[in-house]
């Protein structure tokens, strides 16, 4: 591996957006839309960066440039970019440029739309800080950039519903980050050293309590970010409050900044836990399954789809926890086809949401007729997620499944149930805002609102083009983007993609699946009426109260309150009691000295 | 030998109960000078020396020491400048309340 060490194109796709989102309050003061022109330009710029690098570091090199920053603490500004880095920066820069054209015409009637793109622009530069970041304390710091800026976006609306699930995004990522900091820290008391390059060497042949607990606590702090039962409360309400667009970057890729910092830890510095590799399994397994049955109860379109990146990301989690080089493949091809199709997803919602101003589905129906390339989107999102061949989604769901077949032929039969569910549940989701007969509801609001802007089926358009062109061109993309990836990160392994025509016993029990959720479409008004009586409807409640983890959470915060309210009474208001604290410290003070001194006292 | 720290020991508890039990405000302003006044008359006791001379221009080889007498100068003048500003505040505070019990004033209250 050969390594570079001029060039100037991952400073400017850091510190480009950063630098530009001061400027943005400025510019939006001439004219109301060209602050979302001026960060789409930037954002061009920054995926042009981005294009640049990629054929470097796809030969195998990686780019490696120091910086002096603080040389008292033997801390350097360290870029590292392989073709990991570099891949997922192009991710963020297609994903957030997307993002920002589709915004230009969808946040515009919304207040505050400077603010918006001055954090939108603050958050994707942070986010390409983190993946290009070489130490540990600059990837913290630009993971703790992108926490703060998504924060604000995510209460952009300023609704109690949007400030609440803000302020528990905020808490449960800062809890991960700290978990994360503490593991930093851990290693720099231990090893001295803080360079991801230099680490994966010097930890390589040590052995110690520290280490397990460091990786322990890396392990649950990715586990926040990236939505693991049962840390992922925090998921459905940040997304489902979110404006659209944020959504679909939260989704399409903060929470891969989670897999992705899994990824860079266990294989890049720890080395991969195998003694590890069941229990992250079976908790990928149960992230995938309780994901995907809370989010077939929902009848908020948004958080259905949010519920569906927590039983996805447990696919990635599955995968990861394989520790193989197919597992790994898998979960990186995954989690790239799941950037394209949940975005896809977030943008065809917040298409429905501007035509009809509700994400109600119950209130929805019969746009099929009204918004044709919007409901071909969604279609073909939904079919990419529920690994329809030849859709993207196919490919990385049967690589996931294949992989820990290999390991645990148990879980993967998991695998293969949340994949005919995902079916169901967007089966459900297309019957009830496309497809049904239209209701009432929707056509009185319809004639308010104006037909969906060119700058918002671009990027929709755009991302369905990805879904079926990575099915499509599958095995070109797993030869050149996924092997040198896997190449980079030292890793030897047979790279083979699932064939659509059932080589292996598991891409039929697909097709099982998909005969399934055709037979339930079929006999769909008797299902509702047996889903209607008792056993049933007690277990879809339990569902849609996400099986309680949600409600134990607040008990928990309660109680922690509750403890707290009980020390206010300490704070009395009245002078005299806070001169009687003084007075009682001062003594304890004077006590303290005198038997130090034992009590002798010479003048 | 023992009377300065005992004076100013006795000083500092009157002070100190002043301002624990008094509810008005300038009585409690008077407990805070009290204590400022103990301190001043420990340290400067501090710097005494049994048969010792005035440290200015003395004729013996024997002098108490200089040095917190100058120090309890400074503090002085501080003190007048805090409790200048104390009787400020505390004509402040009249003028809100328009009333000098401190049991009033409890807008700190947790």
């Amino acid at each position: 591996m050969e390594v570079l060490v001029h060039h100037y194109a991952p400073l400017v796709a850091i510190f480009l957006p950063i630098l530009s989102s001061f400027f943005i309050p400025i510019i939006g003061r001439f004219h109301s839309k060209l602050g979302a022109y001026f960060a789409t330009i930037i954002l061009l710029i920054t995926m042009g960066t981005s294009v640049m690098l990629l054929p470097i570091v796809l030969d195998c090199e990686c780019l490696h440039l120091i910086y002096p920053w603080a040389e008292g603490i033997n801390l350097q500004f360290e870029i590292y970019a392989d073709a990991l880095s570099v891949c997922m920066l192009l991710l963020t820069s297609f994903l957030c440029l997307l993002a920002a054209v589709y915004s230009i015409h969808y946040m515009a009637q919304k207040e505050g739309g400077a603010r918006y793109y001055s954090l939108f622009l603050l958050l994707s530069g942070s986010m390409m800080g983190v993946f290009l970041s070489g130490n540990l304390l600059q990837f913290f710091m630009f993971l703790e950039l992108t926490t703060i800026s998504c924060f604000l976006l995510i209460l952009h609306y300023q609704t109690t519903a949007a400030l609440k699930s803000a302020y528990k995004y905020f808490i449960m990522i800062h809890l991960g980050a700290l978990c994360l900091l503490t593991a930093i820290g851990t290693i720099y008391v231990n090893v001295g050293e803080l360079s991801m390059a230099s680490l994966g060497k010097l930890l390589s042949n040590v052995n110690g309590e520290w280490l397990t607990a460091a990786m322990a606590l890396t392990f649950v702090g990715f586990g926040i970010e990236s939505a693991v039962v049962p840390l992922h409360v925090w998921l459905p309400d940040a997304h489902s409050n979110a404006p659209c667009p944020v959504s679909a970057i939260l989704s399409g890729l903060m929470v891969k900044i989670g897999i992705y910092g899994l990824i860079r830890f266990f294989y890049g510095i720890y080395g991969f836990p195998y003694a590890w590799g069941s229990t992250i399994i079976i908790l990928g397994a149960l992230t995938a399954f309780i994901g995907v049955i809370c989010a077939l109860v929902q009848t908020d379109a948004k958080r259905l789809i949010a519920y569906h990146t927590v039983s996805q990301l447990g696919y990635m989690i599955m995968a990861f926890g394989t520790g193989t080089t197919l597992g790994l493949a898998a979960c990186l091809t995954h989690l790239a086809n799941h950037t394209f199709f949940k975005a896809l997803l977030f943008f065809v919602v917040g298409a429905v949401i501007y035509k009809t101003g509700t994400k109600d589905m119950d209130r929805l129906g019969g746009l099929r007729k009204y918004m044709p390339v919007t409901f071909i989107c969604g279609l073909v999102a939904s079919m990419a997620i529920a690994g329809i061949p030849p859709l993207n989604g196919f490919f990385s769901k049967g690589m996931t499944t294949q992989a820990v077949f290999e390991v645990s032929p148990v879980m993967s039969s998991i695998a293969i149930i949340v994949g005919v569910m995902t079916l169901l549940s967007f089966t459900k989701l297309l019957y009830m805002i496309f497809w049904r007969e239209k209701s009432l509801e929707t056509d009185k609001r319809m004639s308010m609102k104006r037909r969906i802007p060119a700058s918002m089926k671009v990027p929709m358009i755009a991302l369905a083009t990805c879904c079926v062109g990575f099915g499509l061109f599958a095995h070109q993309y797993l030869e050149k983007i996924i092997s040198p990836i896997i190449n980079g990160l030292n890793l030897e392994g047979e790279l083979y993609l699932p064939s659509i025509f059932m080589p292996s016993p598991l891409t039929s029990l697909s097709y099982v699946g998909i005969v399934f959720a055709g037979v339930v479409w079929l006999k769909r008004q008797r299902i509702i009426a047996i889903m209607s009586h008792k056993p049933f409807s007690a277990l879809h409640h339990c569902f849609k109260e996400e099986l309680g983890i949600d409600a134990a959470y607040s008990r928990l915060a309660k109680s922690v309150v509750s403890v707290f309210e009980r020390g206010r009474s300490i704070m009395s208001g009245h002078l005299r009691d806070y001169v009687a604290y003084l007075a009682a410290l001062l003594f304890v003070l004077f006590l303290y000295i005198a038997l130090l001194r034992g009590f002798q006292w010479t003048f | 030998m023992s009377l300065p720290y005992l004076a100013s020991l006795a000083l500092f508890s009157i002070g100190l109960y002043c301002i624990l039990v008094k509810r008005d405000l300038f009585k409690v302003i008077y407990g805070i000078c009290l204590m400022e006044f103990s301190i001043n008359l420990f340290l400067v006791s501090l710097g005494f020396v049994t048969g010792g001379e005035v440290p200015i221009s003395p004729t013996g080889t024997i002098v108490v020491d200089p040095l917190p007498q100058a120090m309890v100068l400074t503090a002085i003048v501080i003190e007048f400048a805090t409790t200048v500003f104390l009787i400020s505040v505390a004509i402040r505070l009249f003028k809100q309340y328009e009333d000098t019990d401190i049991s009033k004033m409890r807008r700190l209250r947790g």
